[in-house]
């Protein structure tokens, strides 16, 4: 009984951080119509950012918390610029290869410029080792926790923001009809740029959970984690919230119960993550069916 | 503003899409308290104008003066600000939104008592009120343009811009919405109307310009271009 919390409690923390990152990539998608794929990698560069501050401030964890949620919304709005005048035209391919590009230019940069190309490992205070939760024989980390109640309440807050806040909705609005949002006098360029910065402060955030969860970090994680997100994407259907939230969650649970292992061993790593989201989109859609039909914000 | 001020004039407004013109050289004015008609068949150029009013589309030439300022080419989200407000044709409902956010996007630029604004609204249209948290998507054509309508007066506009409101609709909807336009005249609303129904438009309209294949062919009183022998052959008959 106490494996099966254990492993609940892993899966929805594993399912909520890669719903966080979900949000984004559909943020993006909505608003702007540019699927990032470079975005999982700018999360990593995050987390690579936050390493080099720890390390220069003596690891410091209000520092690095920091440098995570303020590098992520940063790099955002830099890179915005080379994606505007591409959403203008509706070059929503080049806009993809744009963002592959900046992609593979932060892994190059993290893989040679970072601790000699190594991967880098966070500090355990970062993860609140020594502090853990006895469960029977199970023991939970203070770190998982604190990763899953954090993942949990930025899915809310953002869920609110877009519902209750009056930029919420000025996002929906130009998520779902440019021309009327142009119309309605929302200026639909800086309202993309918005919509990166905050994708890359969902990043930032992203960034930092990651760290405490796994407390390393390599140049290629984002290529993996790209995967697993693109698999939510697509088998969610892309700009899907909700069933994104659900995919997301299920992955995660398939990831902590080790179902995602046993079917690594027989088809290999990224296939096994788009059949198992798939096998939760079937389940998603007999609970929520409209969820699935659903592309708005 | 005194009566008789233009709030808007448009002086030899021309707009191309690529090579095409299609608005050539059209001047007009809207003047406080009027409901100017703009008439003409479809793809005469009507809803060119208003975009190129309110800065969506390019002018290639010419003037767009509101309020005074030159506003030619200007950003959309100023002159929005400064109270030209263009209700689309199909009224542009943002349909994965309720009744109430559709209003509540409406009150974007308004600095002034939104509650208050809501309220006016509801009082106007008692079935939004009633509805409120309604998805504008599943709304009638009609009540649509309810919403378009009470969205655009949100933001208490110095100028409406109705884009054929009364496109689609059955003619019972129709004349409700022109007996709302009739309301909004009556409580000081300056409104530029383009239809493609004619006789409804001039019934309405204080002063009216006909446009054929974006150029301006008539202006006048409502009144006098319905009488008018052209105008009726062409659009009335």
């Amino acid at each position: 009984m106490e494996v099966l919390i254990a492993q609940l409690i892993g899966g929805i923390k594993l399912g909520s951080l890669y719903a966080v990152v979900v949000i984004g990539f559909n943020l993006l998608i909505l608003v702007t119509g540019v699927m990032h794929l470079g975005y999982p990698t700018l999360l990593v560069l995050s987390m690579y950012l936050t390493w080099v501050v720890l390390g220069a401030t003596h690891n410091s964890l209000i520092l690095g918390i920091v440098a995570a949620i303020v590098s992520g919304p940063l790099i955002g709005a830099v890179t915005a610029p080379l994606f505007l005048p591409l959403i203008k035209r509706r070059a929503h391919l080049e806009a993809l290869v744009v963002s592959l590009a900046i992609g593979i230019i932060c892994s190059d940069i993290m893989s040679h410029w970072f601790n000699l190309g190594l991967p880098i490992a966070f500090p355990q205070s970062l993860q609140l080792e020594g502090h853990s939760i006895n469960f029977g024989l199970t023991v939970i980390r203070m770190g998982e926790l604190v990763t899953l109640a954090v993942s949990i309440l930025i899915v809310f807050l953002f869920l609110y923001f877009l519902n209750r806040t009056k930029q919420g909705r000025v996002l929906r609005a130009v998520a779902q009809d440019t021309e009327v949002a142009r119309i309605l006098g929302i200026s639909v360029p800086k309202t993309a740029v918005f919509s990166f910065a905050l994708t890359g402060l969902l990043g930032g955030i992203s960034a930092i959970l990651f760290a405490m969860s796994t407390g390393a970090a390599s140049a290629d994680l984002g290529d993996s984690l790209g995967m697993k997100c693109l698999a939510i994407l697509f088998l969610a259907s892309i700009g899907n919230l909700k069933g994104g939230l659900i995919c997301a969650l299920g992955l995660g649970h398939d990831i902590s119960t080790g179902r995602l292992d046993q079917c690594h061993r027989f088809f290999g790593h990224s296939a096994c993550s788009a059949l198992q989201a798939g096998g939760h989109i079937r389940r998603a859609a007999l609970v929520l069916r409209r969820s699935l039909e659903e592309k708005r914000l | 503003m005194a009566a008789n001020d233009g709030i808007l004039s448009l002086e030899n407004l021309s707009v191309s899409y690529g090579h095409i013109a299609a608005v050539r050289n059209v001047s007009l004015e809207a003047r406080q308290g009027e409901i100017v008609g703009l008439v003409g068949a479809n793809g005469a150029g009507k809803s060119t104008i208003m975009k190129a009013a309110l800065g969506v589309q390019r002018a290639s030439a010419g003037r767009v003066r509101f309020l005074g300022q030159d506003v030619t080419n200007g950003s959309t989200e100023k002159i929005v600000a400064s109270g030209l407000v263009y209700v689309p044709e199909g009224g542009g409902v943002l349909p994965w939104m309720t009744i109430l956010e559709n209003l509540q996007l409406g009150a974007l630029h308004f600095k002034g008592d939104f509650a208050a604004q809501l309220r006016h609204v509801f009082d106007r249209f008692p079935i939004l009120e009633n509805r409120q948290r309604q998805l504008a998507g599943t709304l009638s054509g009609g009540e649509r343009q309810m919403v378009a309508i009470g969205r655009a007066l949100m933001s208490s506009p110095k100028l409406l811009m109705l884009d054929e409101p009364s496109l689609g609709l059955a003619p019972k909807i129709v004349a409700e919405v022109f007996n709302i336009i009739g309301d909004l005249k009556k409580s000081g609303y300056t409104i530029l109307l383009s239809e493609q129904n004619a006789k409804k438009t001039l019934q309405s309209a204080d002063r009216a310009y006909v446009l054929q294949t974006g150029s301006l062919i008539l202006q006048g009183a409502g009144k006098e271009l319905l009488d008018n022998e052209d105008v009726q052959r062409a659009y009335l008959s």
